[in-house]
């Protein structure tokens, strides 16, 4: 009953998310992706980091099925192994950017005047910065690795939920039927987490599942230009910058990588895409 | 209307001052050792090396003096000295830009023609197969991270075309600027565009299919304003409503789109010119990144911070042009 | 006057037209099969409910309907011995704005916000006729000051948000003019405008027409409006039409029971007051699954098996020209001698007696109220010193135009907005101070119930929660509350899982005014409660509010715009103008005795449904468009548009009102009212 109109799942929001077909192939892909994940010990037969220069760049094979690397690496092992890495750095750097963004927004939202005033002009200097830009000379100044990346990433997130947040919050704080809660006499904080807040994290629930998938290629972009991911971590923008030099005789190299980043980027844009038909109860399900 | 321009200008001192410090408290306040990454590396500096370097930038000095430097080097436009080569930031900016500017202009160039033709035609031709057509391809140029198509770009259009032995015309240079030619800075001469369409493509997708898609929607959203219909009851031509009446008004949240955008078309750059080995500042930005020379990668990303915040002030004065309602300030028009 | 339409001077005929829309849901049938024409020169009223498919019959002409995903499976658009239905774009371009124009509701929408109005009109004459751009444009001018817009040659260079509403309607209708086409389409021209605007606009229109010889199609759901302008009327319900008539026909001797049913539920000026309206049970169908025989039969009184199993054709009745798709004409045509016949004068007084008892202390009392707000250039005085009094199981109404302030006092008597000054007193407690604690216990006492029963619920949320929130934001039980108050209302308790999208308008606003009375409050502010309503839902809703106050000896304070509706619930009236009280006084009084100008005015320019009445009564007529409130000058505020001030005061006695601004006081009239030459005039 209640709940579904809260935000919370309930069947209707998940038949108009279902309806939404590619929304259902990109959550197929993120439940495989982060199955592989979690198993991917048992559903690999080499160890990502086990070097064997006598199998130095061999195409794919029954043996290797991706392929090996210079070092002679399992590929297939490094590609799952790499999902690890892409899925946490993602996942967690838009909890950070959420954190921070869903604070910041209502509190500027839903306070106004000065506060208001002080969190949009922070805004407007994070947001003066290029996003992929930033990380790189943020990370350059403050050293590599897989924690550095995913604050970094997050820290720079927050603008877009901020702003977001805070315009909802406005548009909801001046509709009827929070007027009509107030003429009730529900006090502020029961309106702000009843009212105002419920019909304000739509919006930023879309905004964060293709958040993830921006992260996601933001890592791999800054471990292939080399300010990521640092060795021995199977990540796949690593992969991918050391397989460049290897275009004409291992194209497999960049292949799968690649082709692992694009599905795991594309599946958070699709699921993004459900998740707006599924969560405005105002579109009709027949 | 010059109230307009001089309010919006003014929001930028703030911006500047604080993009400046932060940059500022980044590289210089930030746990990680200054001094390790100008002296190259993440190993041990001994005790000259230290006190060389601390000296030399003045890091043995209190904070707020180290911030009133870092200003008045700023606003000299002095960028500091890049520690693996010796050389002034300022040198290596002036030889890398043209390379960046021209990239950029072309990308921009593809992105704002055929990203907008794309977004009117399917509006206009809405639920018919250039639609779809182009809502798929959108979809899927948006999530290609652009260095993987980039390679696969190279690897279909250079290293397969080159193999196969396809005629001359489908086989593309993959590497460098090639002779580097130019008439009136921006036209490349000779067999200049070769090396330059691809990464333009690759540089340009992701851009194009926003702009597309939200052109599209931009679009869709006016066509089924009052005012069209108006436009239409008066007996005008499907093409005069369509793209004076209704492009006109469609055109606000695209011109901002673009402006947003070049942010991450900047990062976008830095990756194309990698893959490509153009010699921009995107691939100075990633060799700095590699030999760790802090300066380099600190003074050009100051210089792309400054052309982003400003081309963002324009888009934020074209609306002027293109709203009576922001012109005449009108409060809440927008 | 219905002549020109038999003597074969028919323009333009629409014939067995269907338009369906193929939707996610299913097929849309907004029109289903209508007929009708217009003769040269006349006016042809169509009216009916949102949904009847008025308007788009109308698109459907110029072919602004667009295919897909409207399909057209049946008829013709004759005009100028062509099928407009089956002509090519190019043939429809050469119509459009030339032939046949049209206009809209929405003036501000209609207009191209990005370019100059001038250039606008301009455009229009450009399209059709080969003149040069500045020859066209300096047309624009001359056609835009034919309409009244003053110094139009400056205004011209404007854009429409730099205009009034009245104004952009104006250069509408000089757009649609420009080229003198035969027929004006005119879709809802003033409902988006105030009363005394829409009094200018249809006497510009009647003047430019006549100067023209233009016909004209007035679409409106306002009966009264049609009355006073159609000489033929077409009644659609459910995209078909109920019923086609002579004006006075139709009125007066109405043949379908869908049009016997809206003119009995119309609360109007000129009817009885105090007495329940006369609502249509239920609500129009839906397009999606129109009832099979007659579409009216769910909701009609009259109906019986026939009319479950056949659609009723549409036939001729008595009067030549006079058709109704009805199988009970003749027991419809004796309800109608039985009940619009008789003037309302059985229920008059019936239910005069002012609830509120004298002698007690009010209910509520407003001193001095006033709410300013610094905007850009000064001061806007939204609410400028408002007085008054609403005494136990009284409704006190507050009518005037749209921003006179009046929401603006209804939300500072609740304290929703805080007053900038006055004293707000309920039941001998001033509120002004009340502490923030204080205010919400008080909230039991004092509810509101608002204008868009659709944002002001909450659209996630169900019913339910809805109608429980009151009782545990004070601590109080729910439990079983929610189905006494759905009953209360009128509703089922299959109501109270749904969400407010799953509700249709009617029902929306019933669980609005639930959750109002759900804490058994003593004062309800109604703002604008039934505007956004259709007619026959109105009548419901009015109706549900009457019981309410009887059960539950609720005194209201009810705001709003239409003066018919106010005629039927108020037991006193205040006219508000500017941010301040122009009369108060007893409803009977200020209906038939007004003393300020402007009451008079308002009054006089809401249309009765009644053609004779309607074509009879005094016109006083205002000037202008509301001027801004913000630093007014001093004096009266209403003597920029005072008709009074204009025509009738000689130059010593304007002096007064320049300098000196009146009193809501009585001078000699039984009741207050704030003009110094006050004088009482019967307009209605």
């Amino acid at each position: 009953m209640a709940a579904g109109g809260r935000g919370v799942p309930s069947p209707e929001m998940w038949r108009r998310f279902r309806r939404n077909r590619l929304a259902t192939v990109g959550l197929a892909i993120i439940l495989v992706e982060v199955a592989a994940a979690v198993l991917a010990p048992v559903i690999t037969f080499a160890d990502p980091g086990r070097v064997d220069p006598a199998a130095s760049l061999s195409s794919p094979s029954a043996d290797h099925w991706f392929g090996t690397d210079l070092l002679g690496r399992d590929l297939y092992s490094r590609v799952v192994y790499g999902a690890r890495v892409s899925l946490q750095v993602g996942i967690v750097a838009v909890l950070i950017a959420l954190a921070i963004g869903l604070v910041a927004g209502a509190a500027a939202g839903w306070f106004g005047g000065f506060v208001d005033g002080l969190v949009m002009r922070v805004t407007d200097v994070f947001l003066a910065f290029p996003y992929v830009l930033a990380a790189i000379a943020v990370i350059t100044a403050v050293g590599r690795g897989k924690t550095a990346v995913t604050v970094v990433l997050g820290l720079l997130g927050w603008m877009p939920i901020a702003r977001l947040i805070r315009s909802s919050v406005l548009q909801a704080k001046q509709t009827d039927y929070v007027e009509a809660a107030r003429a009730v006499g529900a006090a502020d904080l029961r309106i702000l987490v009843g009212h105002v807040l419920p019909n304000a994290v739509q919006p930023v629930v879309v905004f964060a599942a293709m958040f993830v998938g921006t992260a996601v290629l933001s890592e791999a972009a800054l471990s292939f230009l080399g300010a990521g991911i640092t060795e021995p971590t199977a990540a796949w923008g690593l992969m991918m910058a050391q397989g460049k030099d290897f275009l004409f005789t291992a194209p497999h190299l960049l292949f799968f990588p690649g082709a692992a980043v694009f599905l795991t980027v594309m599946a958070f844009v699709f699921v993004g895409d459900g998740l707006r038909d599924a969560l405005d109860p105002r579109v009709a399900v027949r | 209307m010059g109230r307009y321009v001089l309010r919006r200008t003014l929001l930028l001192v703030p911006v500047v001052w604080g993009a400046v410090s932060v940059l500022f408290v980044v590289f210089f306040l930030l746990p990680g050792d200054p001094v390790e990454v100008m002296a190259g590396g993440e190993r041990a500096v001994n005790t000259e090396t230290r006190a060389a370097i601390e000296a030399k930038y003045g890091l043995d000095r209190p904070w707020y003096e180290q911030y009133g430097r870092f200003w008045s080097q700023v606003a000299q436009g002095d960028l500091g000295i890049s520690f693996t080569q010796g050389r002034s930031v300022n040198d290596i900016l002036g030889e890398t830009a043209p390379a960046s500017v021209r990239l950029a202009v072309w990308a921009v160039a593809v992105e704002v023609l055929i990203g907008m033709a794309a977004g009117v035609v399917c509006a206009v031709r809405r639920q018919t197969f250039v639609d779809a057509l182009t809502s798929v391809s959108t979809t899927i140029a948006v999530a290609v991270p652009v260095f993987v198509l980039g390679y696969l770009l190279q690897y279909v259009l250079g290293v397969y075309t080159f193999q196969h032995r396809f005629p001359d015309w489908a086989r593309f240079p993959v590497q460098g600027i090639g002779p580097d030619s130019w008439a009136l800075f921006f036209v490349p001469t000779g067999s200049q565009w070769r090396y330059l369409i691809l990464p333009t493509v690759t540089l340009a997708s992701v851009s194009t299919a926003l702009v597309a898609r939200m052109t599209r929607a931009s679009m869709l959203e006016v066509m089924s304003a009052d005012y069209m219909r108006t436009a239409t009851a008066k007996g005008l031509r499907r093409r005069t409503v369509v793209l004076k009446h209704g492009l006109r008004n469609a055109l606000v949240p695209v011109v901002t789109l673009v402006g947003l955008d070049l942010g991450a078309l900047m990062g976008s750059a830095v990756l194309t010119e990698t893959v490509f080995n153009w010699p921009g500042m995107g691939s100075a930005i990633q060799r700095a990144i590699t030999s760790l020379d802090a300066p380099i990668v600190l003074g050009l990303t100051l210089v792309l911070v400054a052309a982003y915040v400003v081309v963002n002030l324009l888009v934020d004065l074209s609306y002027a042009f293109l709203d009576p309602r922001i012109r005449y300030g009108k409060p809440g028009a927008r | 006057m219905t002549a020109v339409a038999e003597a074969g001077g028919t323009v333009l005929a629409v014939e067995d037209l269907r338009v369906h829309f193929d939707t996610d849901v299913g097929v849309v049938k907004a029109v289903d099969g209508v007929s009708w024409s217009l003769g040269s020169g006349e006016t042809l009223g169509i009216v009916g409910e949102s949904g009847s498919g008025k308007s788009v019959a109308a698109l459907t002409v110029l072919g602004l309907v667009p295919a897909p995903p409207a399909r057209f499976p049946s008829g013709r658009v004759y005009f100028d011995g062509r099928d407009l239905l089956a002509a090519g774009e190019t043939e429809l371009r050469r119509v459009r704005g030339r032939r046949i124009s049209m206009i809209f509701q929405d003036p501000l929408n209609s207009l191209n916000p990005v370019f100059e109005v001038g250039a606008q009109v301009a455009e229009a004459i450009r399209a059709h006729d080969k003149v040069g751009r500045a020859a066209a444009r300096r047309r624009a001018v001359d056609l835009l000051r034919e309409v009244g817009i003053p110094d139009a040659d400056r205004r011209s260079e404007e854009y429409p948000h730099q205009l009034s509403g009245g104004m952009r309607q104006r250069v509408m209708i000089a757009m649609a003019l420009a080229l003198d086409p035969q027929v004006l389409l005119a879709d809802e021209p003033t409902t988006a405008l105030d009363v005394t605007v829409q009094a200018q606009i249809m006497d510009l229109l009647g003047r430019l027409r006549a100067d023209r010889g233009t016909a004209m199609v007035l679409i409106s759901h306002d009966l009264g409006l049609v009355a006073g302008q159609a000489d033929r009327v077409v009644v659609m319900y459910a995209g078909r039409v109920a019923e086609v008539a002579p004006v006075e026909d139709l009125y007066h001797r109405p043949r379908h029971a869908y049009t016997l049913g809206l003119l009995s539920s119309l609360a109007h000026l000129g009817g009885g007051a105090g007495h329940r309206l006369r609502a249509i049970p239920g609500q129009p169908p839906s397009l999606l699954a129109v009832p099979p025989g007659c579409p009216f039969h769910p909701r009609c009184g009259f109906a019986t098996e026939v009319c479950r199993a056949e659609a009723p054709p549409l036939a001729p009745k008595e009067h030549p020209g006079h058709l109704a798709a009805c199988h009970h004409s003749d027991r419809v045509a004796e309800a109608a001698a039985a009940t619009l016949e008789p003037a309302a004068a059985v229920y008059r007084n019936r239910h005069m007696t002012t609830a509120g008892s004298q002698g007690t202390p009010p209910l509520l009392e407003v001193d001095g109220l006033a709410k300013h707000y610094r905007v850009r250039g000064g001061t806007m005085r939204a609410v400028d010193g408002v007085s008054f009094t609403v005494g136990r199981g009284e409704t006190l109404a507050l009518v005037g135009e749209s921003g006179c302030g009046k929401s603006t006092t209804a939300r500072s008597v609740l304290r929703l907005v805080e007053p900038t000054s006055g004293a707000v007193r309920f039941d001998g407690e001033n509120i002004t101070g009340a502490s923030p604690a204080r205010l919400r216990a008080l909230r039991r006492e004092m509810q509101m119930v608002f204008q868009d029963p659709y944002a002001s619920l909450n659209p996630r949320m169900t019913v339910r929660t809805i109608l429980s929130e009151p009782f545990r934001v004070h601590g109080l039980d729910p439990d079983g509350q929610v189905t006494r108050l759905l009953d209360l209302v009128g509703l089922g308790s299959e109501h109270s899982g749904r969400y407010p999208h799953e509700l249709s308008g009617g029902e929306r606003q019933r669980v609005g005014i639930a959750r109002a009375v759900a804490l058994g409050p003593k004062l309800v502010v109604c703002d604008e409660p039934v505007s956004a309503l259709d007619v026959s839902i109105q009548a419901q809703v009015l109706n549900l509010l009457a019981n309410l106050q009887e059960e539950l000896r609720l005194a209201y304070l009810f705001i709003a715009h239409d003066l018919s509706v106010v005629r039927h619930i108020a037991h006193r009236v205040a006219v508000m103008y500017q941010g301040g009280l122009v009369e108060l006084a007893d409803r009977e009084t200020l209906f038939e005795r007004p003393a300020h100008p402007y009451t008079q005015a308002l009054l006089s320019a809401v249309p009765v449904p009644d053609p004779v009445k309607q074509r009879a009564r005094p016109r006083i007529v205002v000037r202008g468009d509301v001027s801004s409130p913000v630093d007014p000058p001093g004096g009266c505020r209403f003597r920029s548009r005072c008709p009074k001030f204009a025509t009738e005061l000689a130059d010593a006695e304007r002096r007064r009102c320049i300098e000196d601004a009146p009193a809501l006081v009585d001078r000699g009239h039984g009741h207050p009212a704030a003009c110094h030459y006050a004088e009482v005039v019967n307009v209605v």
